[in-house]
């Protein structure tokens, strides 16, 4: 850790080599940072920055004051918890499936089908899913008719719809998760299976001993990475898949400064939410990081 | 710090000689102007150096004028031309002595946002193609022009026989303290008209008779429902399709209730249709109908094309849109030529005749960047427009400035006003040739619609829209009823959005969908329709029927 001048001399040409990439986020990244001073004022972008008058904490009161904003805020946070233990559970017991999978042909084939709605964008998804889930015509509700249960109008539904978005949401993204914990899978040290077969452990013991701790990092920090994601809902999702009937229960905060940005390009109000979503994230990642160290002795970077 | 200071009075006095020069050289262009004129024609002797003759006098010297562009599609051009060089740019140059330039040329779709960036970096084009809001902040900021002035002196009888329509709407807008700032492009309002659209068809299969009353919607929406009317014998149809956006003006206004507009009422204030208790007695019926099973029971989850496929796969007998719907079912007609869509006026539920609600909807605002020499240039771009499509010369150029049967190459001017309302217009000589079998009064467009409807009759199923819009039983023929009935009721409010409309229209919408919704949904009782009104007034509703009286009175 101590600085040593002749090393970093010996090092002189790494430094420089990493040195366009540095420049290219500090302008791109760190110096539009400035640009977040609009959330404390009455923004037009034709006078630009400077004859702006200061408002202080305006947008944020406005923000806050919006009629159901608590409502839109409790919306967005339990979407996502759902979706982030959903998205923490499904890929890894489809991982766990999957490496059970002997024949690797079939293997394969049904990890690119899986993997396959992950490249559909929402827009197509809302239209199929609208279909798919029509208590008139859809299959589930077919299904549940052939079972004697009443037809449910899921997306028109407040007890359902978090639910049809987690669902839906796991049904387009676990293939890619479940690629990343493959990936993680393949390098547990074979040796330790072998040995613990040696002590006589079955599958089960193997899973539980060997295979979870092996991918417990990967696990740690995929988590830590989607606590930053606390206050996205995921808007393509919402947007294509919501209607006035499901607005008290699913309505996020993305979509209701897309319909007020929508109104008259409301700048200094959408970016003083951007910049509240970025101080929660933060913190979040902050608390993400400090706890998988406190309790995993796992340092993501 | 020194060097610095040395060089200050350096760099002012550069400064102060290029205006010196500057200065000069448009003096000097303007004199030589004034002195060609001079010897054609007595100018008037003035000292103002900007007054430059008629409504399409040439420059000369040419003058240059800067603009930026959308991409309007390669089948708007010629062979050979780019959107920065085309018929319309060359027109200007040898014609008018305007040298059109681009500062920008981007996808339709991404146009205003870089308009907005153009905005923010202060480097502004010498003509402003902007939308209101655009309009409103240029305006605010003082970077506009004044062009009453040049309007009033350079505009053609043409141009101003457009903007005088429909009691000189169209450039109310962009109208201050009796100051126009800008020019714009104007449709008319009549295309905004809502309608009834049955599928006649289904009626002559039931044996009803076409609807004379909003009593009589309502049974046939009912018998669409009930009566099986595609013979399936199944219950597989309903009466009215709707979608989650709630198009459900064309059945409220059978009610007199104006969803969405400005109305005066009898005290001569001005409100909003949407809180009026005219909604309510709608909104009961629909929740009525409902629950009867004559609305699809999904519309709540539907978007606007997913409502279209419903229809098109032939499950709804009757929706309400404007004027273009034929286009949004053409292609059921290719497949079925016995299904017969039909446009019918909106119908009254008691002896008060129903009327439609109309919008202003402007196509886009032309303004001049305050200190550009020659503001009337704008002018006489749109005089040289008008002119070439509908003026004298139409008759030998109008087909060149189109690009010939597309008809699309108007688009291509750098800034274009068509005459307001020219459909129904149109739809007017089609009706009369249809009758009389004489084309030879008719204008260039209404002919190529004439020949679209005889080509349909010829069995050409891809033109019945063409019938259907322009036909004697059409979209525009319900218009023509509307206007010529005098059964408009115009939005009061045709200003740039007020303060609290900004600030507060996105929660009032939620609140108007989410409980118009429900209330249809049967899931609130509609005597909540009455807390509604409450919370609307409260959530800023009462600041802006404040903002927007005080507008329309102050114009």
């Amino acid at each position: 850790m101590h600085f040593n001048p002749r090393q970093f001399m010996r090092n002189i040409p790494l430094h420089l080599m990493i040195l366009p990439a540095l420049l290219l986020i500090i302008i791109f990244s760190y110096i539009p940072m400035a640009g977040l001073v609009i959330a404390f004022q009455d923004f037009s972008p034709i006078s630009g920055f400077r004859d702006m008058t200061w408002t202080g904490l305006e947008n944020f009161r406005y923000l806050f004051d919006l009629p159901g904003f608590r409502q839109v805020v409790w919306n967005t946070v339990i979407i996502s918890v759902l979706k982030i233990i959903a998205g923490l559970t499904i890929p890894v017991i489809a991982a766990l499936l999957l490496n059970e999978v002997r024949a690797n042909g079939f293997k394969r084939s049904i990890q690119t089908i899986i993997y396959m709605p992950h490249f559909f964008s929402w827009v197509i998804l809302g239209g199929i899913i609208v279909d798919v889930l029509s208590p008139s015509s859809g299959i589930v509700n077919m299904l549940l008719k052939s079972l004697g249960i009443q037809p449910i109008q899921f997306l028109a539904d407040n007890n359902w719809f978090r639910y049809v978005l987690v669902i839906t949401d796991q049904w387009k993204e676990f293939g890619f998760g479940t690629i990343i914990y493959l990936a993680a899978l393949t390098s547990i040290d074979q040796s330790l299976y072998e040995a613990s077969i040696i002590d006589g452990a079955g599958r089960w013991k193997q899973t539980w001993h060997i295979t979870l701790p092996g991918i417990r990092p990967i696990m740690i920090l995929m988590l830590t990475l989607s606590l930053g994601n606390v206050l996205n809902g995921g808007f393509d999702q919402v947007f294509n898949l919501y209607n006035p009937l499901v607005y008290e229960s699913g309505d996020i905060l993305d979509t209701m400064i897309y319909r007020i940005g929508l109104q008259e390009a409301q700048y200094s109000v959408s970016t003083a939410l951007g910049l509240i979503k970025s101080v929660v994230s933060f913190v979040f990642i902050g608390l993400g990081y400090y706890l998988a160290y406190r309790f995993a002795k796992y340092r993501i970077f | 710090m020194k060097s610095k200071n040395r060089k200050f009075p350096v760099m002012a006095a550069a400064l102060v000689l290029s205006i010196a020069f500057s200065g000069c050289s448009n003096n000097g262009g303007n004199n030589s102007t004034a002195d060609k004129e001079a010897n054609a024609a007595p100018a008037p002797a003035t000292a103002n150096a900007e007054v430059q003759g008629g409504p399409l006098t040439k420059y000369d010297p040419p003058i240059t004028l800067t603009s930026t562009m959308n991409e309007t599609g390669k089948e708007t051009l010629a062979e050979g031309d780019t959107h920065a060089n085309n018929v319309w740019t060359r027109g200007y140059e040898d014609e008018l002595g305007i040298k059109v330039t681009y500062d920008w040329i981007v996808a339709d779709a991404n146009y205003n946002d870089k308009m907005n960036v153009t905005l923010a970096s202060g480097d502004l084009p010498d003509v402003l193609k902007v939308n209101m809001v655009q309009f409103e902040q240029l305006y605010k900021a003082g970077m506009l022009q004044d062009l009453t002035e040049v309007y009033d002196q350079y505009a053609s009888d043409l141009v101003k026989e457009y903007y005088s329509e429909e009691d000189g709407a169209a450039l109310k807008p962009v109208t201050k303290d009796g100051k126009k700032y800008a020019m714009v492009s104007y449709g008319g309002s009549l295309d905004s008209s809502d309608m009834v659209w049955i599928r006649k068809d289904w009626l002559d299969k039931l044996g009803l008779a076409e609807p004379k009353s909003m009593q009589d919607i309502i049974k046939i929406a009912e018998a669409f429902a009930f009566n099986d009317p595609d013979g399936n014998g199944k219950k597989d149809t309903y009466g009215i399709s709707l979608s989650k956006d709630l198009p459900i003006n064309g059945f409220l206004l059978g009610y007199h209730a104006y969803l969405e507009t400005w109305i005066k009422n009898d005290q001569g204030e001005i409100v909003n249709g949407t809180i009026q208790p005219e909604v309510k007695e709608g909104l009961a019926e629909l929740q009525r109908l409902y629950k009867e099973g004559v609305i699809d029971p999904e519309f709540g989850v539907k978007d606007f094309a997913k409502q279209m496929e419903d229809v098109n796969a032939g499950k709804a007998g009757m929706f309400f849109l404007p004027q273009w719907a034929p286009f949004q079912v053409k292609d059921m007609i290719k497949k079925d030529p016995t299904v017969n869509w039909v446009p019918y006026p909106v119908q009254s539920i008691d002896d008060q005749p129903a009327k439609t609600q109309n919008h202003l909807s402007l196509g886009g605002v032309f303004a001049v960047r305050k200190g550009y020499e020659h503001p009337e240039a704008l002018i006489k771009l749109l005089n040289f427009q008008a002119e070439k499509m509908f003026g004298e010369s139409a008759a030998t150029e109008r087909a060149k400035y189109l690009n010939g049967d597309t008809g699309l190459g108007f688009q291509n001017a750098v800034v274009s006003n068509l005459p307001p309302n020219k459909n129904v217009k149109a739809q007017d000589e089609v009706e009369q040739a249809l009758k009389t079998g004489d084309t030879s009064k008719m204008g260039l467009e209404a002919k190529l619609f004439y020949d679209d409807i005889q080509a349909y009759r010829g069995g050409d199923l891809d033109k019945w829209h063409m019938e259907r819009i322009f036909g004697p039983l059409s979209s525009q023929g319900v218009i023509k009823y509307y206007r010529d009935n005098d059964l408009i009721v115009m939005n009061e409010f045709i200003y740039a959005p007020t303060k609290t409309m900004n600030s507060k229209s996105a929660t009032l919408d939620k609140l108007r969908s989410e409980t118009f919704v429900k209330i249809i949904y049967g899931s609130l009782p509609v005597d909540d329709f009455d807390k509604f009104v409450t919370n609307w007034k409260k959530l800023g509703g009462d600041e802006i029927t404040k903002e927007v009286n005080e507008v329309v009175k102050g114009q």
